[in-house]
Protein backbone atom coordinates (compact mmCIF):
# COMPACT_ATOMS: atom_id res chain seq x y z
CA UNK A 1 0.00 0.00 0.00
CA UNK A 2 1.52 3.36 -1.39
CA UNK A 3 1.14 5.20 2.55
CA UNK A 4 1.72 8.78 1.01
CA UNK A 5 -1.49 8.28 -1.35
CA UNK A 6 -3.33 6.65 1.68
CA UNK A 7 -2.55 10.00 3.83
CA UNK A 8 -3.22 12.20 1.25
CA UNK A 9 -6.60 10.85 0.55
CA UNK A 10 -7.77 10.49 4.41
CA UNK A 11 -6.34 14.58 4.52
CA UNK A 12 -8.68 15.35 1.55
CA UNK A 13 -11.81 13.28 2.88
CA UNK A 14 -11.38 15.30 5.99
CA UNK A 15 -11.50 18.18 4.41
CA UNK A 16 -14.51 17.40 2.87
CA UNK A 17 -16.30 16.16 5.79
CA UNK A 18 -15.40 19.18 7.78
CA UNK A 19 -16.72 21.24 4.92
CA UNK A 20 -20.11 19.85 4.08
CA UNK A 21 -20.62 18.95 7.58
CA UNK A 22 -21.73 22.15 9.26
CA UNK A 23 -23.55 23.18 6.02
CA UNK A 24 -26.08 19.75 6.00
CA UNK A 25 -26.65 20.24 10.06
CA UNK A 26 -28.06 24.06 9.10
CA UNK A 27 -31.66 24.49 10.00
CA UNK A 28 -32.55 21.20 11.17
CA UNK A 29 -32.64 17.37 10.60
CA UNK A 30 -35.38 16.05 8.09
CA UNK A 31 -38.25 15.39 9.94
CA UNK A 32 -40.57 12.33 10.46
CA UNK A 33 -43.38 14.59 12.35
CA UNK A 34 -47.13 12.75 11.90
CA UNK A 35 -50.31 14.62 11.76
CA UNK A 36 -52.39 15.89 14.17
CA UNK A 37 -56.29 15.85 14.50
CA UNK A 38 -57.84 17.38 16.94
CA UNK A 39 -61.75 18.02 17.26
CA UNK A 40 -63.64 20.19 20.18
CA UNK A 41 -67.60 19.69 20.99
CA UNK A 42 -69.31 21.99 21.41
CA UNK A 43 -68.40 25.05 19.56
CA UNK A 44 -69.84 27.74 21.55
CA UNK A 45 -72.29 27.92 24.27
CA UNK A 46 -74.37 30.90 25.94
CA UNK A 47 -74.53 30.68 29.70
CA UNK A 48 -76.46 33.25 32.15
CA UNK A 49 -74.61 33.77 35.19
CA UNK A 50 -75.35 35.72 38.55
CA UNK A 51 -72.63 37.49 39.80
CA UNK A 52 -71.18 35.97 42.11
CA UNK A 53 -72.54 32.47 41.07
CA UNK A 54 -70.38 30.02 39.17
CA UNK A 55 -71.73 27.61 36.22
CA UNK A 56 -70.31 24.40 35.64
CA UNK A 57 -69.93 22.66 31.91
CA UNK A 58 -67.61 20.32 29.83
CA UNK A 59 -66.41 20.07 26.55
CA UNK A 60 -65.39 17.11 24.51
CA UNK A 61 -61.54 16.70 22.88
CA UNK A 62 -61.37 14.05 20.23
CA UNK A 63 -58.40 12.65 18.65
CA UNK A 64 -59.83 11.54 15.21
CA UNK A 65 -55.70 11.01 14.14
CA UNK A 66 -53.84 7.68 13.40
CA UNK A 67 -51.33 8.89 16.63
CA UNK A 68 -51.82 10.40 19.93
CA UNK A 69 -50.14 13.45 21.55
CA UNK A 70 -50.53 15.69 24.64
CA UNK A 71 -52.46 18.54 24.74
CA UNK A 72 -53.09 21.54 26.77
CA UNK A 73 -56.16 23.05 28.05
CA UNK A 74 -56.50 26.68 29.12
CA UNK A 75 -58.79 29.74 28.27
CA UNK A 76 -58.49 32.95 26.81
CA UNK A 77 -60.27 36.36 26.21
CA UNK A 78 -62.34 36.54 23.29
CA UNK A 79 -63.51 39.55 21.21
CA UNK A 80 -63.32 40.73 17.10
CA UNK A 81 -61.25 43.47 15.56
CA UNK A 82 -63.00 45.59 12.63
CA UNK A 83 -66.59 44.91 10.70
CA UNK A 84 -64.88 41.23 9.52
CA UNK A 85 -65.44 40.19 12.94
CA UNK A 86 -61.86 38.84 12.85
CA UNK A 87 -61.65 36.63 16.39
CA UNK A 88 -59.06 37.99 18.46
CA UNK A 89 -58.13 36.15 21.48
CA UNK A 90 -55.43 38.46 23.01
CA UNK A 91 -56.69 40.72 26.24
CA UNK A 92 -57.66 44.15 25.84
CA UNK A 93 -55.97 46.60 27.80
CA UNK A 94 -58.40 47.98 31.34
CA UNK A 95 -60.77 45.12 30.15
CA UNK A 96 -62.55 42.31 32.68
CA UNK A 97 -60.64 39.54 32.72
CA UNK A 98 -62.79 36.63 31.73
CA UNK A 99 -60.36 34.52 31.40
CA UNK A 100 -59.37 34.28 34.70
CA UNK A 101 -63.53 32.85 35.71
CA UNK A 102 -62.15 29.86 34.08
CA UNK A 103 -61.08 26.41 35.96
CA UNK A 104 -60.60 22.98 34.02
CA UNK A 105 -60.49 19.70 35.23
CA UNK A 106 -56.93 19.02 33.68
CA UNK A 107 -54.63 21.63 31.68
CA UNK A 108 -52.75 18.81 30.21
CA UNK A 109 -53.37 15.12 29.29
CA UNK A 110 -52.01 13.40 26.95
CA UNK A 111 -55.45 11.48 24.36
CA UNK A 112 -54.43 8.10 22.25
CA UNK A 113 -55.71 7.85 18.75
CA UNK A 114 -59.56 7.34 18.48
CA UNK A 115 -60.14 8.42 22.07
CA UNK A 116 -62.30 11.20 23.50
CA UNK A 117 -61.25 13.30 26.42
CA UNK A 118 -63.68 14.96 28.44
CA UNK A 119 -63.01 18.44 30.40
CA UNK A 120 -65.00 19.79 33.22
CA UNK A 121 -64.79 23.32 33.41
CA UNK A 122 -65.91 26.13 35.96
CA UNK A 123 -67.32 29.96 35.45
CA UNK A 124 -66.51 31.79 38.67
CA UNK A 125 -68.46 35.39 38.14
CA UNK A 126 -66.95 37.56 40.17
CA UNK A 127 -69.39 39.34 42.98
CA UNK A 128 -69.06 42.80 41.57
CA UNK A 129 -69.25 41.95 37.86
CA UNK A 130 -72.07 44.09 36.34
CA UNK A 131 -74.97 42.81 34.11
CA UNK A 132 -73.67 42.88 30.72
CA UNK A 133 -72.05 40.33 28.26
CA UNK A 134 -68.46 38.64 28.51
CA UNK A 135 -66.47 36.64 26.19
CA UNK A 136 -63.87 34.14 26.69
CA UNK A 137 -62.70 31.24 24.47
CA UNK A 138 -61.56 27.79 26.14
CA UNK A 139 -58.78 26.23 23.59
CA UNK A 140 -57.52 22.85 23.40
CA UNK A 141 -53.88 23.17 21.91
CA UNK A 142 -51.86 19.67 20.38
CA UNK A 143 -47.83 20.56 21.32
CA UNK A 144 -45.71 21.22 18.43
CA UNK A 145 -43.60 18.00 18.32
CA UNK A 146 -40.50 17.27 19.66
CA UNK A 147 -38.36 16.27 16.28
CA UNK A 148 -36.01 19.68 14.99
CA UNK A 149 -37.62 21.40 12.62
CA UNK A 150 -37.43 24.60 10.59
CA UNK A 151 -41.30 25.03 11.23
CA UNK A 152 -42.88 23.08 14.60
CA UNK A 153 -46.92 23.34 14.08
CA UNK A 154 -49.12 23.04 16.62
CA UNK A 155 -53.16 23.50 16.55
CA UNK A 156 -56.00 24.37 18.12
CA UNK A 157 -60.09 24.66 18.60
CA UNK A 158 -61.99 26.38 20.64
CA UNK A 159 -65.28 26.84 21.99
CA UNK A 160 -66.65 30.11 22.74
CA UNK A 161 -68.17 31.50 25.35
CA UNK A 162 -71.11 34.10 25.16
CA UNK A 163 -71.45 34.73 28.95
CA UNK A 164 -74.74 36.94 30.40
CA UNK A 165 -74.18 37.91 34.16
CA UNK A 166 -77.50 38.26 34.58
CA UNK A 167 -79.37 41.34 35.53
CA UNK A 168 -80.66 44.64 33.54
CA UNK A 169 -79.01 44.57 30.34
CA UNK A 170 -79.82 46.60 27.17
CA UNK A 171 -80.61 44.94 24.02
CA UNK A 172 -80.13 47.60 21.48
CA UNK A 173 -79.29 46.66 17.54
CA UNK A 174 -80.20 48.34 14.04
CA UNK A 175 -79.90 47.24 10.44
CA UNK A 176 -76.80 49.67 8.71
CA UNK A 177 -77.05 49.06 5.41
CA UNK A 178 -78.05 46.05 2.91
CA UNK A 179 -75.93 46.34 -0.52
CA UNK A 180 -75.84 44.51 -3.34
CA UNK A 181 -74.29 46.57 -6.51
CA UNK A 182 -76.38 46.39 -10.15
CA UNK A 183 -73.50 45.66 -12.18
CA UNK A 184 -71.22 42.65 -10.44
CA UNK A 185 -68.86 40.49 -11.61
CA UNK A 186 -69.24 36.59 -10.41
CA UNK A 187 -69.83 35.97 -7.58
CA UNK A 188 -73.16 37.76 -7.16
CA UNK A 189 -72.53 39.43 -3.77
CA UNK A 190 -74.48 40.83 -1.22
CA UNK A 191 -74.14 42.66 1.92
CA UNK A 192 -75.46 43.39 5.30
CA UNK A 193 -73.80 45.80 8.23
CA UNK A 194 -75.49 45.04 11.79
CA UNK A 195 -74.80 47.01 14.98
CA UNK A 196 -75.10 45.74 18.08
CA UNK A 197 -75.24 48.94 20.43
CA UNK A 198 -76.03 47.85 23.40
CA UNK A 199 -74.71 45.60 26.44
CA UNK A 200 -75.17 42.18 25.30
CA UNK A 201 -74.83 39.96 22.20
CA UNK A 202 -77.64 39.06 20.29
CA UNK A 203 -78.12 36.62 17.58
CA UNK A 204 -78.97 37.98 14.25
CA UNK A 205 -80.67 35.42 11.18
CA UNK A 206 -80.35 37.02 8.04
CA UNK A 207 -82.35 35.01 4.53
CA UNK A 208 -81.06 35.86 1.18
CA UNK A 209 -82.80 34.71 -2.00
CA UNK A 210 -81.45 35.20 -5.59
CA UNK A 211 -84.13 34.89 -8.57
CA UNK A 212 -83.67 35.37 -11.88
CA UNK A 213 -85.96 37.20 -13.94
CA UNK A 214 -88.87 34.70 -14.26
CA UNK A 215 -88.74 35.00 -10.59
CA UNK A 216 -86.93 31.11 -10.11
CA UNK A 217 -85.26 30.31 -7.29
CA UNK A 218 -81.55 30.19 -7.92
CA UNK A 219 -79.71 30.39 -4.83
CA UNK A 220 -81.14 30.61 -0.69
CA UNK A 221 -79.23 31.04 2.18
CA UNK A 222 -80.22 31.26 5.83
CA UNK A 223 -77.61 31.73 8.57
CA UNK A 224 -77.75 33.20 12.09
CA UNK A 225 -74.81 35.39 13.14
CA UNK A 226 -73.74 36.54 16.86
CA UNK A 227 -73.22 40.31 17.24
CA UNK A 228 -71.19 41.29 20.31
CA UNK A 229 -72.07 44.50 22.21
CA UNK A 230 -70.40 47.69 20.41
CA UNK A 231 -69.07 46.31 17.48
CA UNK A 232 -70.97 46.23 13.80
CA UNK A 233 -70.45 42.89 12.14
CA UNK A 234 -70.43 43.20 8.22
CA UNK A 235 -72.05 40.04 6.94
CA UNK A 236 -71.23 39.05 3.13
CA UNK A 237 -72.99 36.46 1.37
CA UNK A 238 -71.57 35.18 -2.25
CA UNK A 239 -73.25 33.52 -4.32
CA UNK A 240 -70.23 30.76 -5.38
CA UNK A 241 -72.24 29.11 -8.16
CA UNK A 242 -72.99 32.80 -10.07
CA UNK A 243 -73.34 32.11 -13.91
CA UNK A 244 -71.28 34.71 -16.29
CA UNK A 245 -74.01 36.65 -17.04
CA UNK A 246 -77.67 37.06 -15.86
CA UNK A 247 -79.93 39.58 -14.47
CA UNK A 248 -81.08 38.75 -11.38
CA UNK A 249 -83.50 40.04 -8.14
CA UNK A 250 -81.96 39.64 -4.49
CA UNK A 251 -84.65 40.11 -1.86
CA UNK A 252 -84.36 39.16 2.08
CA UNK A 253 -84.81 39.64 5.77
CA UNK A 254 -83.53 40.28 8.76
CA UNK A 255 -84.45 39.29 12.61
CA UNK A 256 -82.98 39.77 15.45
CA UNK A 257 -84.15 41.60 19.25
CA UNK A 258 -87.76 40.29 17.99
CA UNK A 259 -87.86 42.59 14.90
CA UNK A 260 -87.94 41.58 11.43
CA UNK A 261 -86.75 43.53 8.69
CA UNK A 262 -88.02 43.03 5.22
CA UNK A 263 -84.77 44.36 2.95
CA UNK A 264 -84.96 46.37 -0.21
CA UNK A 265 -85.27 44.39 -3.44
CA UNK A 266 -81.90 45.22 -5.46
CA UNK A 267 -81.55 43.85 -9.65
CA UNK A 268 -78.48 43.11 -10.15
CA UNK A 269 -76.77 42.21 -13.00
CA UNK A 270 -73.46 39.89 -13.31
CA UNK A 271 -71.29 40.15 -16.38
CA UNK A 272 -68.44 38.67 -16.30
CA UNK A 273 -64.68 39.40 -17.33
CA UNK A 274 -64.94 37.19 -20.19
CA UNK A 275 -68.24 38.79 -21.07
CA UNK A 276 -67.57 42.36 -20.37
CA UNK A 277 -64.59 42.01 -22.97
CA UNK A 278 -66.71 40.39 -25.58
CA UNK A 279 -69.85 43.18 -25.15
CA UNK A 280 -66.60 45.77 -25.21
CA UNK A 281 -64.64 44.17 -28.39
CA UNK A 282 -68.36 44.34 -30.24
CA UNK A 283 -69.06 47.62 -29.68
CA UNK A 284 -66.06 48.88 -30.98
CA UNK A 285 -66.95 46.53 -34.09
CA UNK A 286 -70.28 48.73 -34.62
CA UNK A 287 -68.56 51.35 -34.03
CA UNK A 288 -65.66 51.13 -36.71
CA UNK A 289 -68.40 49.70 -39.41
CA UNK A 290 -70.76 53.04 -38.44
CA UNK A 291 -67.52 54.88 -39.03
CA UNK A 292 -66.72 52.87 -41.81
CA UNK A 293 -69.74 53.79 -44.24
CA UNK A 294 -70.18 57.61 -42.66
CA UNK A 295 -66.55 57.88 -44.27
CA UNK A 296 -67.95 55.98 -47.51
CA UNK A 297 -70.71 57.78 -48.13
CA UNK A 298 -68.90 61.48 -47.65
CA UNK A 299 -66.36 60.04 -50.29
CA UNK A 300 -69.49 58.83 -52.61
CA UNK A 301 -71.20 62.22 -51.69
CA UNK A 302 -68.26 64.32 -52.95
CA UNK A 303 -67.63 61.79 -56.17
CA UNK A 304 -70.82 62.76 -57.57
CA UNK A 305 -70.69 66.32 -56.77
CA UNK A 306 -67.68 66.68 -58.86
CA UNK A 307 -69.25 63.90 -61.37
CA UNK A 308 -71.90 66.60 -61.43
CA UNK A 309 -70.16 69.56 -61.82
CA UNK A 310 -68.08 68.01 -65.25
CA UNK B 1 -78.80 40.62 -32.20
CA UNK B 2 -75.32 39.62 -33.00
CA UNK B 3 -73.98 40.89 -29.87
CA UNK B 4 -77.37 38.89 -28.11
CA UNK B 5 -76.39 35.46 -30.13
CA UNK B 6 -72.85 35.71 -29.10
CA UNK B 7 -73.55 36.27 -25.28
CA UNK B 8 -76.15 33.78 -25.52
CA UNK B 9 -73.64 31.26 -26.71
CA UNK B 10 -71.07 31.68 -24.46
CA UNK B 11 -74.02 31.66 -21.37
CA UNK B 12 -74.49 28.32 -22.75
CA UNK B 13 -78.39 29.52 -23.70
CA UNK B 14 -79.85 30.13 -20.50
CA UNK B 15 -79.90 33.92 -20.20
CA UNK B 16 -83.62 33.50 -19.92
CA UNK B 17 -84.06 30.32 -19.11
CA UNK B 18 -82.73 28.56 -16.29
CA UNK B 19 -83.14 25.25 -15.01
CA UNK B 20 -85.18 25.67 -12.05
CA UNK B 21 -83.86 24.62 -8.58
CA UNK B 22 -82.90 26.10 -5.55
CA UNK B 23 -78.76 26.31 -4.93
CA UNK B 24 -77.40 26.43 -1.68
CA UNK B 25 -79.32 25.57 1.70
CA UNK B 26 -79.22 27.03 5.24
CA UNK B 27 -78.24 24.24 7.19
CA UNK B 28 -75.60 20.91 6.58
CA UNK B 29 -74.71 17.96 7.93
CA UNK B 30 -76.87 17.31 11.22
CA UNK B 31 -75.80 21.27 13.29
CA UNK B 32 -77.72 23.85 13.19
CA UNK B 33 -77.37 26.88 15.11
CA UNK B 34 -77.60 26.03 18.71
CA UNK B 35 -76.97 22.96 18.43
CA UNK B 36 -73.62 21.22 19.52
CA UNK B 37 -71.56 21.36 16.67
CA UNK B 38 -68.27 20.20 16.24
CA UNK B 39 -64.91 21.43 14.94
CA UNK B 40 -61.68 19.36 13.48
CA UNK B 41 -58.58 20.73 12.40
CA UNK B 42 -55.65 18.64 11.01
CA UNK B 43 -52.41 19.41 9.76
CA UNK B 44 -48.93 17.66 9.10
CA UNK B 45 -47.30 18.66 12.38
CA UNK B 46 -44.18 20.11 11.15
CA UNK B 47 -42.27 21.37 8.27
CA UNK B 48 -38.61 20.94 7.24
CA UNK B 49 -36.50 24.02 5.56
CA UNK B 50 -33.00 22.75 5.34
CA UNK B 51 -31.25 25.55 3.36
CA UNK B 52 -27.38 25.42 2.53
CA UNK B 53 -26.44 29.09 2.57
CA UNK B 54 -24.57 31.01 -0.30
CA UNK B 55 -22.89 33.81 -0.42
CA UNK B 56 -25.81 35.38 -2.47
CA UNK B 57 -28.75 33.72 -0.58
CA UNK B 58 -30.09 30.22 -0.67
CA UNK B 59 -33.87 29.53 -0.26
CA UNK B 60 -36.08 26.91 0.41
CA UNK B 61 -39.62 26.38 0.05
CA UNK B 62 -42.17 23.67 1.46
CA UNK B 63 -45.87 23.36 2.01
CA UNK B 64 -48.12 22.29 4.96
CA UNK B 65 -52.00 21.31 4.45
CA UNK B 66 -54.40 22.11 7.13
CA UNK B 67 -58.02 21.29 6.72
CA UNK B 68 -61.12 22.57 9.17
CA UNK B 69 -63.88 20.32 9.30
CA UNK B 70 -66.61 22.16 10.70
CA UNK B 71 -70.47 20.99 10.50
CA UNK B 72 -71.64 24.29 11.83
CA UNK B 73 -73.83 26.14 10.21
CA UNK B 74 -72.12 29.55 10.67
CA UNK B 75 -68.67 28.04 9.05
CA UNK B 76 -64.99 28.29 10.73
CA UNK B 77 -62.46 30.91 11.07
CA UNK B 78 -58.65 29.91 10.32
CA UNK B 79 -55.81 32.19 11.78
CA UNK B 80 -52.19 31.78 11.75
CA UNK B 81 -50.16 32.96 14.39
CA UNK B 82 -46.67 32.83 15.85
CA UNK B 83 -46.62 30.40 18.77
CA UNK B 84 -44.38 32.32 21.25
CA UNK B 85 -43.68 36.44 20.54
CA UNK B 86 -40.38 35.90 18.87
CA UNK B 87 -41.52 35.60 15.38
CA UNK B 88 -37.51 34.54 14.18
CA UNK B 89 -36.40 31.01 13.54
CA UNK B 90 -33.78 30.82 16.81
CA UNK B 91 -30.78 28.58 17.21
CA UNK B 92 -29.76 30.13 20.71
CA UNK B 93 -28.66 33.76 20.07
CA UNK B 94 -28.16 33.17 16.52
CA UNK B 95 -31.77 34.05 14.64
CA UNK B 96 -33.08 34.20 11.03
CA UNK B 97 -35.36 37.22 10.90
CA UNK B 98 -39.20 36.71 10.35
CA UNK B 99 -39.73 38.87 6.89
CA UNK B 100 -40.94 42.45 6.82
CA UNK B 101 -43.83 42.09 4.27
CA UNK B 102 -46.96 41.55 6.08
CA UNK B 103 -50.69 39.59 4.78
CA UNK B 104 -51.67 42.74 3.47
CA UNK B 105 -48.40 43.90 1.74
CA UNK B 106 -45.70 40.90 1.26
CA UNK B 107 -42.52 41.32 0.30
CA UNK B 108 -39.94 38.82 -1.17
CA UNK B 109 -37.87 36.76 1.41
CA UNK B 110 -34.19 38.46 0.79
CA UNK B 111 -30.82 37.89 2.80
CA UNK B 112 -31.52 35.76 6.22
CA UNK B 113 -35.40 35.68 6.76
CA UNK B 114 -38.62 33.48 6.23
CA UNK B 115 -41.89 33.82 6.35
CA UNK B 116 -45.41 32.21 4.93
CA UNK B 117 -47.25 32.45 1.87
CA UNK B 118 -50.96 31.03 0.26
CA UNK B 119 -51.83 31.11 -3.15
CA UNK B 120 -54.40 33.54 -4.02
CA UNK B 121 -55.23 34.76 -0.34
CA UNK B 122 -54.75 38.60 0.07
CA UNK B 123 -52.03 39.93 -2.01
CA UNK B 124 -49.97 37.27 -2.18
CA UNK B 125 -50.41 36.55 -5.88
CA UNK B 126 -52.12 33.53 -7.53
CA UNK B 127 -48.94 31.44 -7.51
CA UNK B 128 -48.79 28.41 -8.19
CA UNK B 129 -46.22 28.21 -5.51
CA UNK B 130 -43.67 25.37 -5.89
CA UNK B 131 -41.39 22.88 -3.78
CA UNK B 132 -38.07 24.40 -3.92
CA UNK B 133 -34.43 23.24 -2.42
CA UNK B 134 -31.75 25.59 -1.96
CA UNK B 135 -32.86 28.34 -5.10
CA UNK B 136 -31.48 31.56 -5.38
CA UNK B 137 -34.22 34.20 -3.74
CA UNK B 138 -37.31 34.25 -5.69
CA UNK B 139 -39.87 36.78 -5.99
CA UNK B 140 -42.34 35.06 -4.17
CA UNK B 141 -43.88 37.09 -1.84
CA UNK B 142 -44.23 36.07 1.72
CA UNK B 143 -45.48 37.85 5.05
CA UNK B 144 -44.39 37.57 8.41
CA UNK B 145 -46.17 34.94 10.80
CA UNK B 146 -47.41 37.35 13.18
CA UNK B 147 -47.01 36.55 17.31
CA UNK B 148 -50.03 34.94 18.99
CA UNK B 149 -50.08 38.32 20.82
CA UNK B 150 -51.12 40.38 18.16
CA UNK B 151 -53.66 37.87 16.80
CA UNK B 152 -52.10 36.41 14.01
CA UNK B 153 -53.51 36.30 10.71
CA UNK B 154 -56.80 34.73 9.29
CA UNK B 155 -55.88 32.61 6.30
CA UNK B 156 -58.98 31.09 5.54
CA UNK B 157 -63.04 31.62 6.87
CA UNK B 158 -66.25 30.01 5.87
CA UNK B 159 -69.78 31.33 6.17
CA UNK B 160 -71.37 28.04 5.63
CA UNK B 161 -70.70 24.31 7.21
CA UNK B 162 -67.51 23.32 6.01
CA UNK B 163 -68.06 19.13 5.38
CA UNK B 164 -66.11 17.87 3.50
CA UNK B 165 -63.41 19.31 5.00
CA UNK B 166 -61.79 22.32 3.62
CA UNK B 167 -57.94 22.96 2.86
CA UNK B 168 -55.83 25.49 2.71
CA UNK B 169 -52.07 24.88 1.68
CA UNK B 170 -49.61 27.24 3.72
CA UNK B 171 -46.07 27.91 1.78
CA UNK B 172 -43.23 28.47 4.31
CA UNK B 173 -40.10 29.48 3.30
CA UNK B 174 -36.28 30.41 4.50
CA UNK B 175 -33.66 32.20 2.83
CA UNK B 176 -30.57 32.34 4.13
CA UNK B 177 -26.66 33.21 3.34
CA UNK B 178 -23.38 32.61 4.38
CA UNK B 179 -23.62 35.75 7.54
CA UNK B 180 -25.82 33.40 9.21
CA UNK B 181 -23.79 30.56 11.71
CA UNK B 182 -24.50 27.09 10.74
CA UNK B 183 -27.24 25.56 13.04
CA UNK B 184 -30.81 24.39 13.77
CA UNK B 185 -32.89 26.88 13.51
CA UNK B 186 -36.38 26.33 14.95
CA UNK B 187 -40.26 28.07 15.06
CA UNK B 188 -43.56 27.43 16.30
CA UNK B 189 -46.84 28.06 14.29
CA UNK B 190 -50.26 27.77 15.39
CA UNK B 191 -53.49 26.96 13.64
CA UNK B 192 -56.35 27.92 15.92
CA UNK B 193 -59.99 27.26 13.89
CA UNK B 194 -63.20 28.42 15.71
CA UNK B 195 -66.78 28.54 14.61
CA UNK B 196 -67.89 31.61 13.58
Amino acid sequence: MNYARFTRGYRWGLLLLATIGPLWLWSGVASAAAAQTITITPTSISPTIDPGATYKGSFQVINQGKDGYSLSIYSTPYRVTSEAYTPDFTPLPNAPKVSSWFTFSQTSAYINSDKTLTIHYTISVPAATQPGGYYAAAFAQTQPQTSSAGVALSERVGELFYIEVAGPVVHRGNLLSWESSFLQQPPLTATIRIQDSGSINFPATIHVAVKDILGQDKYDLSTTKELLPQTIRRVTIPWQGSPPIGLFRVQGTVRFLGHDDQLPTRWVLVLSPAVRLIIVAFAVVVVFIALGRVTYRRRLGKHRTKYRER
Amino acid sequence: MILAGILLAFSGGTVFAYTSGVYGSSTYGSCDYGEACSITITSNGAVSLNVVPTSGGSCTIRSDTVSVLTDDANGYTLTLADNTDVTALSDGPSTISATAGTLASPSALTGNSWGYRIDGVGSFGSGPTTAQTNVSPTSALFAEVQPNSEGGDTIADTSTAADPAQTTTVWFGACANTAVSSGTYTGQVVYTAVAN
